[in-house]
């Protein structure tokens, strides 16, 4: 009786793992809405090009044989390049897609902010200025009065 | 403080250029050599380097001193399946045994379906494969099938966007032989 279960579980613990490596890792929608079709320009899950059903093909196929996303998206980029991940990696050129965005946001930020600071400071001497304009308003006035005055 | 602002202000747009004019150069200027091929001025062919389907690499400048037929090509495009044999049948009457190269290069496909494909069509002549498509983009290729003939020095000098005929690419192989 010992024997044979120790023969289950030994055989149990040799299909569990070939069992468990063949499930699918992920889901297609999932993979198709991060691949780009590389003949169309847009999204996988959005084409249906001959190259994008080559590609989706191959996607299921891996995916039943138990590969992981990972493994799937190195295997496009070999054959396609990065092109075909609707995001670009975060490392070399592809960085630059990340970070211009985030450069280009904090440089408007930059220049409104010291837009707001030069309208300030404008308003401010303008509002200092208003007194001495109002003086020489008066001595205006007082002039043109002794003027009428005189004549 | 106008000073910062004027700067920010010019790393912004000098950004946006750059982002332009490299948009503007990837989708007109790529085209242009295709344009000039037509045009008669005979271009010199980019060169490229690409690992082969079977194996190793091909440099297009080994091939220098021959005709060259270069056929961008992808397993998924059905124009491709058409001329595959006409391309084949060439390659064995007019390429090999007198001097002409023929290179198969495969773009945006996946490299097993394009062995799958040269498995069923039987070709024997090189096939390279274009990773990213840069070769294909270079070359100003839009659309699948697309060959060029490249005389002995490299320059192209004539294009067939879509499917070849026999005949129009025995004229066009003869014109690059007789090319000086």
């Amino acid at each position: 009786m010992i024997r044979r279960l120790l023969i289950l579980l030994a055989v149990l613990l040799v299909l569990v793992p070939i069992a468990s490596a063949a499930q699918p890792q992920f889901s297609m929608s999932e993979i198709e809405s991060e691949l780009m079709c590389p003949t169309c320009q847009s999204r996988l899950d959005l084409s249906h090009s001959p190259a994008a059903d080559r590609i989706r093909a191959f996607v299921e196929k891996k995916r039943m044989e138990g590969w992981t996303k990972q493994q799937v998206e190195d295997a496009l980029v070999a054959d396609f390049g990065p092109s075909v991940l609707a995001a670009p990696p975060a490392s070399g050129i592809g960085l630059v897609a990340w970070v211009a965005p985030i450069a280009l946001v904090a440089g408007g930020l930059v220049v409104a902010v010291a837009l707001v600071f030069v309208w300030r400071r404008r308003r401010s001497t303008r509002r200092t200025q208003t007194p001495a304009d109002t003086a020489l308003e008066a001595r205006v006035d007082t002039a043109l009065r002794e003027f009428d005055d005189g004549s | 403080m106008k000073r910062v602002v004027a700067l920010v202000v010019a790393v912004v747009l000098l950004g946006l250029g750059v982002v332009l004019a490299r948009a503007v150069m990837h989708t007109s200027g790529a085209r242009a050599f295709p344009s000039e091929v037509a045009s008669g001025t005979k271009p010199a062919a980019p060169d490229f380097t690409l690992p082969l389907l079977t194996g190793g690499e091909l440099a297009l400048a080994s091939l220098r001193g021959k005709v060259v037929v270069v056929n961008f090509w992808a397993s998924w495009c059905n124009p491709c399946k058409d001329e595959a044999p006409i391309l084949q049948d060439l390659w064995v009457t007019d390429g090999e045994s007198q001097g002409v190269a023929f290179v198969g290069v495969d773009t945006q496909d996946l490299s097993d379906d394009a062995r799958a494909f040269a498995k069923t069509y039987g070709l024997t002549y090189p096939l390279v494969h274009d990773d990213g498509g840069d070769v294909a983009r270079t070359w100003g290729v839009s659309a699948f099938p697309e060959t060029f003939v490249l005389d002995a020095q490299g320059r192209a000098v004539a294009w067939f966007p879509g499917e070849v005929t026999a005949a129009g690419l025995r004229e066009a192989i003869a014109k690059a032989q007789a090319s000086t």
